[in-house]
């Protein structure tokens, strides 16, 4: 997993490093708008972002709807970082797409929590898109069988189309992955017994 | 890594950045290292902002040096760096110069608190 710390401001951009640089995390900086786009743009795995809102180049707020824009994969987590005080910086930020915030000043405990709810989102988002391109694999390999199937109530064919009656097991191997063995039950077993006994006294 | 109780340590400013980091005493002296670095660049790029009447700019580093401030508590020093923001974002820069050398009296005061703490960090 990857973090970002976008803060043209050197003081809590260190103080953010010094929280995170033992998550186990690659953490990387940018220092104005543009690289931390371009951080944002050429990740590679889910991607923590803490970010700074007003910073040279392109400003936090722009960055958030850029992301919004870009699709939400690889999965991105924007903590935004807002000036204590002025909620209106804090509902800006969060209707232009971050997920969470921090005000200035943060100290490290706090941020450090913050980016622990961050990574654990990140870490579901992407199990359940695991899970969900597994299923999607499955599926697509996955040959379906349902509906109303007329079958004779005596030899349990199936009709395929007016005319056309096919052995059950015929049906079904040609419909789905499933393979056929042949044994011959308890029940049937005395039965198919006489018939052999039979033909061999012919 | 050392670590210490902040309010044994520090006094002031530097008592609220030891206890921001946790009482990790390397992260605080390498922080009020890049304070010390940065606040004079930051303060002069505010004069230049202002000289060349460029409200953007001087809102910007006004923003970023109120952030720099806040990791200190330093309450006044945030005060008159958001005003000078506040000033900035309207565009009408003639209040500007008075609010600058206030906030240049104040921020002297807190970088030498700084540099004292640091010393006796």
């Amino acid at each position: 997993m990857q973090i970002l710390i976008a803060d043209d401001e050197p003081l809590s951009l260190g103080l953010a490093r010094a929280a995170l640089s033992d998550t186990g995390c690659e953490v990387t900086t940018a220092a104005e708008g543009d690289a931390a786009w371009a951080a944002i743009e050429s990740r590679t795995g889910p991607m923590l972002v803490i970010l700074d809102r007003m910073m040279p180049g392109v400003d936090g707020l722009e960055l958030c709807r850029r992301a919004q824009r870009c699709g939400a994969f690889p999965p991105l987590y924007i903590v935004m970082v807002t000036s204590a005080g002025e909620p209106a910086d804090l509902a800006a930020g969060l209707e232009a797409g971050a997920d969470d915030y921090i005000p200035k000043p943060f100290n490290r405990a706090e941020l450090r929590a913050r980016a622990n709810v961050g990574l654990r989102m990140l870490a579901l988002q992407e199990s359940l898109a695991r899970r969900v391109a597994d299923l999607e694999e499955a599926l697509a390999n996955v040959k379906q069988l349902r509906g109303l199937l007329p079958m004779c109530s005596y030899c349990k064919k199936i009709r395929v189309d007016d005319t056309y009656w096919q052995q059950l097991e015929t049906y079904i191997g040609a419909r789905s992955d499933a393979q056929f063995s042949h044994g011959i039950c308890p029940e049937c077993f005395p039965q198919v017994l006489d018939e052999v006994n039979r033909e061999d006294r012919r | 890594m050392v670590r210490a109780e902040p309010t044994h340590m520090a006094t002031g400013p530097c008592a609220a950045l030891l206890e921001r980091v946790g009482g990790d005493q390397q992260i605080f002296i390498e922080l009020c290292d890049v304070f010390l670095d940065d606040a004079p660049k930051r303060l002069d790029i505010m004069r230049e902002a202002l000289a060349a009447a460029d409200a953007p700019v001087l809102q910007r580093e006004a923003h970023a040096f109120k952030g720099a401030a806040a990791a200190f508590d330093a309450e006044h020093v945030v005060m008159i760096a958001r005003q000078l923001e506040q000033l900035a974002a309207t565009g009408d820069l003639r209040d500007a110069p008075r609010v600058l050398a206030v906030l240049d009296c104040h921020s002297r005061l807190l970088i030498a608190a700084v540099r004292a703490g640091k010393a006796h960090g």
